[in-house]
């Protein structure tokens, strides 16, 4: 639910109170509220979201490190990976056959590229791209 | 810090409490939000009339709703942040009034951007200058914040006292003007407005004077304009407009303000506009080019206001000469008395309005026969004979 522009804090009660001062719950609109309601009472989706993208995962490791490339172990949706040159370089390449990699990330920005991950067929597609462009 | 619009009997707040209970399904949730109003004795509509919070009741227009069906009917554009939606956002704001991207900043509501001018633009040594009374978010948020209020007293006829504002101005971050004023429903007329603006730069130019034009849509004294014209020309006048009202989207979280691009960056820095949700900005962008659906609900709300106002005026009781989409009427009584008489038959009117909580009442316009059904009320609450109502 990126687009929709929900998250939360969860403390004890005073500290959330002081929270809600600045109104932060008021910037909340009544169809995200409604999505992440119904979403907190889906926890099998959850599930499902989370088998998806392990799996998804795995595969998207596993291929940067049969290309010879060290993946930092990822508990996340993305990974980050050391690529050894540039992350501008490599997300210019990218970008040029439509696939959009990270920014960079200082002091890191030189080395290492950050990769999200998509479905496990948009991550098949990418991978294409990638050891296109890795190949060289 | 001052009450809020939201500190009603039935407010979002308890909406939001109500459906974080267990995680149970949003419609049941919803209905168990309604049950606690229709627990009240005597609720004879099974739905209370929401005549408090200056809503609008028929919700965004068709066309805006089609948009949502067809940007959202998947759930992929939902996973993904706004940033491009936002930019197109800011473009079609920015055609409307001639003007460019760079003029425009948007937020959750008219709220956050009021909240980020009184942020960028007072601190402990630059008060605010505001109406007493007036729409309440600026001085709340400068009291939250730490900023001086210089509030200023209406004039004899509820309006807001720009003389007496102006004058105040010197040395002041803020000057805010909301009009149409919120909750006294009174207009100042182009030509008074403009005169203040040259009468605060000249007198304090380092002030910044913000306009907000959240009921602009429903205005019909045709003495009235919009400021845009001069917050594009001019650094120091911002005009904050939202989408709350005309266009329906209460729920929906988007408000923006125009300005000089200066003026905006600074509006940015703070609040930035990433805080919109994706469907407030598919049903904005298209709302914004629905000025047919625009002009029916002024119209709509025209005619419902009048029925209203004729209603009051001939059971005994005078309201000022709304430009809005509510009124605020002088019941000679306690606004509290009425509001729980009223309440207990099904209708909620708005909360108090201090100096003025002991004589008037703001009353919010629903549809006609919505008003219709509430003046029913209203006259049985205020012991109105049957051929006054």
């Amino acid at each position: 639910m990126a687009g929709l522009r929900v998250g939360y804090a969860i403390g004890q009660a005073r500290t959330m109170e002081a929270f809600n001062r600045w109104a932060i719950t008021f910037n909340q609109n009544s169809l995200s509220v409604a999505a992440a309601v119904a979403s907190l009472a889906d926890p099998a989706h959850i599930e499902a979201e989370r088998a998806r993208n392990t799996e998804v995962r795995a595969f998207t490791t596993g291929f940067f490190q049969k290309l010879g490339y060290r993946v930092l172990p990822s508990d996340t949706n993305f990974v980050l990976v050391e690529l050894g040159r540039p992350a501008k370089e490599f997300r210019e390449a990218c970008a040029k056959e439509k696939v959009l990699v990270g920014r960079d990330f200082p002091p890191l920005e030189k080395t290492h590229a950050r990769v999200s991950l998509g479905t496990l067929d948009e991550m098949k597609r990418a991978n294409h791209v990638f050891t296109a462009i890795l190949g060289k | 810090m001052l009450p809020k619009e939201s500190a009603m009997p039935f407010t979002r707040r308890t909406f939001v409490k109500t459906l974080g209970i267990g995680g149970a399904g949003v419609l049941a949730a919803r209905r168990d939000a309604w049950a606690g109003l229709a627990d009240v004795a005597g609720a004879a509509p099974p739905r209370p009339l929401l005549l408090h919070n200056n809503e609008n009741p028929l919700g965004p227009g068709q066309a805006a709703l089609d948009a949502l069906r067809a940007a959202l009917g998947e759930g992929a554009p939902a996973g993904r942040y706004v940033f491009t939606r936002i930019d197109e956002l800011h473009q079609a704001i920015a055609e409307k009034f001639g003007a460019k991207a760079e003029n425009v900043v948007t937020g959750c509501g008219s709220t956050q951007i009021l909240r980020a001018a009184v942020q960028m633009f007072t601190s402990p040594t630059r008060p605010l200058v505001a109406g007493e009374l007036t729409y309440e978010e600026c001085a709340g948020y400068a009291e939250l914040i730490g900023t001086p209020v210089r509030a200023i007293p209406l004039d004899r006829t509820l309006k807001l006292d720009l003389g007496a504002m102006a004058d105040a101005s010197k040395g002041a971050g803020v000057v805010f003007l909301n009009n149409p004023n919120n909750p006294t429903a009174t207009l100042h007329s182009a030509d008074a407005v403009g005169a203040f603006v040259d009468r605060v730069l000249t007198a304090s130019p380092d002030t910044t004077i913000l306009i907000d034009e959240a009921y602009h849509d429903y205005v019909t004294d045709r003495s009235h304009k919009t400021q845009v014209p001069a917050a594009l020309a001019n650094p120091r006048v911002i005009v904050a407009r939202t989408f709350s009202k005309a266009h329906g989207m209460a729920g929906m979280r988007v408000g923006y303000a125009l300005g000089h691009p200066e003026t905006i960056q600074k509006l940015e820095s703070w609040e930035g506009s990433n805080a919109l949700n994706v469907a407030g900005i598919v049903v904005a962008n298209a709302s914004i080019r629905d000025q047919a659906r625009l002009e029916a609900e002024s119209d709509r709300n025209t005619k419902a206001r009048q029925f209203t106002i004729d209603w009051f005026a001939k059971a005994g009781y005078s309201a000022t000469d709304s430009q809005t989409n509510f009124l605020f009427v002088n019941i000679k009584r306690p606004a509290k008395e009425f509001r729980e008489a009223c309440r207990a038959r099904g209708v909620l009117v708005a909360r108090d309005f201090p100096p003025f909580e002991k004589s008037h009442v703001r009353i919010s316009i629903g549809t006609l026969d919505e008003m219709k059904r509430a003046a029913q009320v209203f006259g049985k609450v205020l012991g109105v004979t049957a051929k006054a109502a």
